[in-house]
């Protein structure tokens, strides 16, 4: 282990372990015991410095011995830092808005011969913009799911606007359903007529659906603006907590 | 048909990134961890513990992603089963994994030191931390959140929204790790309170726990009515559903609340108290720790990619094809169907080039200097013209390109450039001129450097840009006698726009030319690539490393001039915005929208900014108590802006790129076809008018804001921090730049919502 003792004779009585800028070399006293607590965390600090240290010193010996070159090196530590880049990327893409196709709530349930057609979207109230529809057909004897019917999904709008749309199983989550996600432009009433086809068996299904009016901006992404405070807000508070524990550690030198 | 149902059933599942995406993360980083403390302490962080946290990991990718949570909303004892696997199984064993250690220690180092070190080691929020992993807390969040989210009410809601749903989930995991924290107590965590008190914990969780479980067994009701609307995909009714629901509850939980009491009773009964093993191994002597250095990759000693960048010719042939596609935009331009969406003219210069050109900039770096058409025309004119003259001294600066920026951005909008081919054929032309003339009087690159807009533009961007023309060694420049990365030799000039190596910090002024990469003849300068945006955090960690060009006053004004423009450019296409220059134009009554934008653009690209610049300025002065001047003080911050500014060029070109990229396809066909080439066969005009649906889009525009805001706020922080005062000082200092930079991307934000003109398309509707 790397790790720095300031005052060698206390540090092996106590088994206090912290960091020394006097030292140029590190060791540790045999049989110190495990830090626990507040110490953990210099351990765990002096420990990514040791690791980085005995990496690079690894590292420069096998690049002075021609196993690895510094090119081999630097592109080690690019990778690293490109990882942990994508890594954030990732992370931050998950307040992205994703719209699947996924059953939700039940609006309305008919047997329209020979099926039971129970029709969902995914949140109530419907509002402009990507909206899942499914549907479960199902036989009236027994509930048994029809998973080889086409579906097909007609939208109009109290304006006179039309949507088409057929909903399959391939786009569904849960696969006894048939979703289509439709992207709705406006608020207001809607008709909703169901036409189902399988062989040579028709029915149809119409139901009314109200689009409630849209949110502000500031509430349908509210998550991609209410992460900024977050993050200032930690990196303000780091960069307090960093310079508070630079000033102490002045004081006390 | 059973079969197919059942194989229906099995494969419903979903590949959700808001699971996906924690799991690599986590997983990622507790590996890395795990492997180095492995390495020291083999008996702490064996496999078992390896195992058991990426088994719990599973089991939380399992309950959400898998078709329980397809089915939750349909059985309430499938609802049940996932809500175990997330409270009884999961946390467990990802904190038999003792996660702290391993997962702080896989973070990258300088982000574990820096970034969550001053957290962890404060004392406030440490006992914050002893407080909320106190029994008694945990105890209570746990059995509160539980029964909370029990009440029909509660449940309800999480069925019918998908967001209160995952904060459901999220919320029982993170209290169920809570709960499982004093009884497991993973390393390096110490109990501060007697073990026997475990027992009665465990008792008092099993106790809410039966209540709860009894209640649903026993209700003559359907407690939660989505379950009786429901469609019943198996022989059991809503009633009989919620009864195996709760016994499920009862039992299992029961098992996995008493199984720990029998275990943590026979622990405390036996009388052998378990040594406390010394885990530190005996430590070989090491030499001080070396200092990291930045680490580039350098692109010009890969294998196949440096070998084709090494290429003498490579710039000329790039510059050579698009010469000739400027040449085409031009010819058809003038000589074209004069409708923009029909024209090369009207598409590829407004909505092709900008778009790649940000994405390059981005990507790559400074790709349009590299190739650029007008350096290759001006190099045909110096072989008729003189270029014998030395750029006049008093207008070394960038004071013409600023100007000439300024009337560009105006005449975009009163010419409606995007909308005339025949303009556009007249810029290039004249662009064309310009560049002759101008480098066909005078040495060097004086176009590039002084006169030219685009190139201002690309300059100050390609600061974002993760490539960057830079010497491998400077302890090799150190031995350098001949310079030849500047003066040239007689094989290859040197750098026309005066650069010199071993100084350069940045990619301010370079156009990518690579004149110094061939002169140099130690092959010490290479194309390095690091992450976007490295240099300028070099330019704002310290006032040593800052270039001597971005303490120049005309540059602090060509940064902030090209920010302001990126805001004004793209709130130029909206509709609100139009509506309001038409009814500016109608209440003072001028024929020509000229005039009106003319003053409009005065206001908000030089009267407002300079306001609003000089008002940050003050306030800093005042609040951060600083004597420097208000020139240097404009300078000092004017590069903290240029992410925010870049991010809403990117958030704006990349819209239309994405948005009408498909309207290249027929303008090119219609060209084919009139050049004789059919073989692309006839224009399909629909691409033209038709605009493929993009919802990601909005989220994708903000996210690029976020990232260019925080981005701006930190480079901020940074140079703030230079001028080494007080915390509460430099917080004050920087707060009217922070706030200049929030309200930019205020409206930013405001902009991507707003219905946007589609230009370059059939349809001028708006979306």
């Amino acid at each position: 282990m790397f790790i720095a003792v300031r005052r060698k004779k206390a540090a092996r009585s106590e088994g206090a372990l912290s960091i020394s800028r006097n030292y140029k070399t590190y060791f540790a006293p045999d049989g110190a015991k495990t830090a626990t607590g507040t110490t953990a965390i210099n351990i765990l600090l002096l420990w990514s410095k040791e690791r980085l240290a005995m990496d690079d010193n690894n590292f420069l010996a096998q690049a002075i011995e021609g196993i690895i070159s510094m090119r081999e090196i630097d592109r080690y530590a690019l990778v690293q830092k490109w990882t942990f880049l994508l890594l954030v990327l990732m992370s931050l893409s998950l307040i992205t808005r994703v719209a699947r196709a996924d059953g939700g709530v039940v609006m309305c349930q008919r047997t329209s011969a020979p099926f039971t057609i129970t029709l969902f979207s995914s949140e109530m109230p419907l509002r402009p913009g990507p909206a899942d529809f499914s549907v479960l057909l199902e036989q009236p004897d027994g509930h048994t799911p029809i998973l080889d019917a086409q579906v097909f999904m007609e939208l109009q709008h109290e304006g006179g606007m039309f949507i088409h749309a057929e909903a399959t199983r391939s786009q569904a989550r849960n696969k006894l359903l048939y979703c289509s996600l439709i992207n709705l432009p406006a608020a207001g009433h809607w008709k909703i007529r169901l036409h189902i086809r399988r062989s040579d068996t028709r029915a149809e299904m119409l139901s009314d659906l109200v689009v409630a009016a849209p949110q502000p901006v500031f509430l349908s992404h509210w998550e991609l603006i209410a992460v900024l405070p977050l993050i200032v807000t930690l990196f303000i508070l780091n960069q307090w907590l960093r310079r508070r524990a630079f000033n102490k550690r002045r004081v006390s030198l | 048909m059973q079969t197919t149902i059942s194989n229906a059933v099995f494969s419903s599942w979903e590949f959700n990134p808001w699971v996906l995406i924690p799991f690599v993360v986590f997983g990622t980083f507790y590996a890395r961890g795990w492997l180095q403390l492995h390495r020291r302490d083999p008996d702490r962080f064996g496999f078992s513990q390896l195992i058991a946290f990426f088994a719990g990991l599973i089991t939380v990718v399992c309950a959400l992603c898998s078709p329980l949570d397809a089915f939750a909303g349909w059985l309430l004892t499938v609802h049940m089963v996932q809500h175990l696997l997330l409270m009884m199984v999961a946390p467990p064993l990802i904190l038999w994994g003792a996660p702290y250690l391993p997962l702080l220690s896989g973070l990258p180092r300088y982000f574990a030191i820096n970034g969550v070190g001053p957290f962890l080691s404060s004392t406030l929020l440490r006992k914050v931390a002893r407080f909320v992993s106190h029994p008694i807390f945990c105890g209570l969040a746990f059995i509160s959140v539980n029964i909370a989210w029990h009440l029909p009410a509660m449940y309800e809601l999480a069925l019918r929204s998908p967001s209160w749903h995952r904060f459901e989930h999220f919320s029982f995991l993170s209290t169920a790790l809570l709960f499982w924290w004093p009884i497991i107590q993973p390393h390096p965590w110490v109990a501060r309170t007697p073990r026997w008190l475990i027992v009665p914990y465990l008792f008092l969780a099993d106790f809410q726990n039966t209540a709860l479980s009894a209640f649903l067994v026993f209700c003559d009701r359907a407690v939660y009515p989505t379950y009786e609307t429901a469609p019943r995909i198996t022989s059991l009714t809503a009633l009989e559903d919620q009864a195996a629901a709760g016994a499920l509850m009862w039992v299992a939980g029961s098992v996995f609340f008493l199984v720990p009491v029998g275990l943590i009773t026979i622990e405390l009964l036996t009388t052998v108290k378990r040594s406390i093993k010394s885990n530190i191994g005996p430590i070989r002597p090491i030499g001080p720790i070396p200092q990291s250095k930045p680490t580039k990759l350098d692109l010009l000693s890969l294998p196949v990619a440096g070998r084709l960048l090494r290429w003498p010719y490579l710039r000329r042939a790039a510059q050579v094809i698009t010469f000739l596609l400027a040449l085409l935009v031009v010819v058809d331009g003038l000589f074209g169907p004069q409708m923009a969406p029909m024209n090369l003219a009207g598409v590829l210069p407004w909505t092709h080039w900008r778009g790649l050109t940000v994405l390059s900039l981005l990507i790559v770096g400074n790709i349009f200097c590299f190739a650029c058409p007008f350096n290759f025309a001006r190099e045909l004119g110096r072989r008729i013209l003189p270029a014998r003259w030395s750029w006049p001294r008093q207008l070394r600066s960038k004071w013409i390109a600023i100007v000439l920026l300024l009337l560009f951005f105006w005449a975009y909008e009163a010419f409606t450039l995007w909308d005339s081919p025949r303009s556009t054929a007249m810029l290039v032309i004249g662009y064309f001129a310009s560049a002759i003339i101008v480098d066909g009087l005078f040495k060097g690159a004086s176009f590039c450097k002084y006169v030219c807009p685009i190139g201002q533009y690309q300059f100050i961007q390609s600061l974002i840009s993760p490539v960057e023309v830079s010497v491998r060694n400077l302890a090799v420049c150190g031995t350098c006698q001949t310079h030849d990365c500047l003066r040239g030799n007689d094989e290859q000039r040197g750098c026309e726009l005066q650069l010199f190596q071993p100084r350069k910090t940045s990619n301010m002024d370079c156009t990518f030319c690579l004149d110094c990469v061939h002169a140099c003849p130690h092959e010490n300068v290479s194309l390095l690539a690091s992450l976007p945006g490295t240099q300028l955090v070099q330019i704002g960690r310290s006032k040593k490393r800052r270039d001597k060009v971005f303490r120049r006053f005309d540059i602090a004004v060509l940064i902030f001039l090209l920010v302001f423009a990126a805001f004004i450019n793209a709130g130029g296409m909206v509709v609100p915005v139009q509506d309001w220059e038409h009814s500016l134009q109608s209440s003072f009554r001028f024929e020509s929208m000229k005039v009106i934008l003319g003053v409009l653009y005065v206001l908000s690209m030089l009267a407002i900014p300079a306001l609003l610049v000089a008002c940050c300025v003050w306030l800093s002065k005042v609040f951060g108590l600083t004597h420097a001047k208000w020139r240097e003080t404009v300078s000092t911050f004017a590069p903290a802006f240029v992410p925010l500014g870049f991010s809403m060029w990117l958030s704006h070109f990349s819209y239309h790129l994405l948005s009408s990229g498909q309207t290249a396809l027929p303008v090119i066909q219609r060209t084919a076809r009139e050049m004789g080439i059919t073989i692309f066969g006839a224009p399909n005009w629909s691409l033209s008018s038709a605009m493929p649906s993009f919802d990601w889009l909005p989220s994708v525009e903000l996210l690029l804001l976020d990232v260019g805001l925080l981005f701006t706020l930190y480079l901020g922080w940074r140079i703030a921090s230079q001028f080494r005062l007080s915390f509460a000082h430099t917080l004050r200092l920087n707060a009217p730049w922070a706030s200049l930079a929030v309200a930019l991307y205020s409206i930013g934000v405001w902009i991507i919502f707003q219905p946007m003109q589609m230009r370059g398309m059939m349809m001028h509707s708006m979306h």
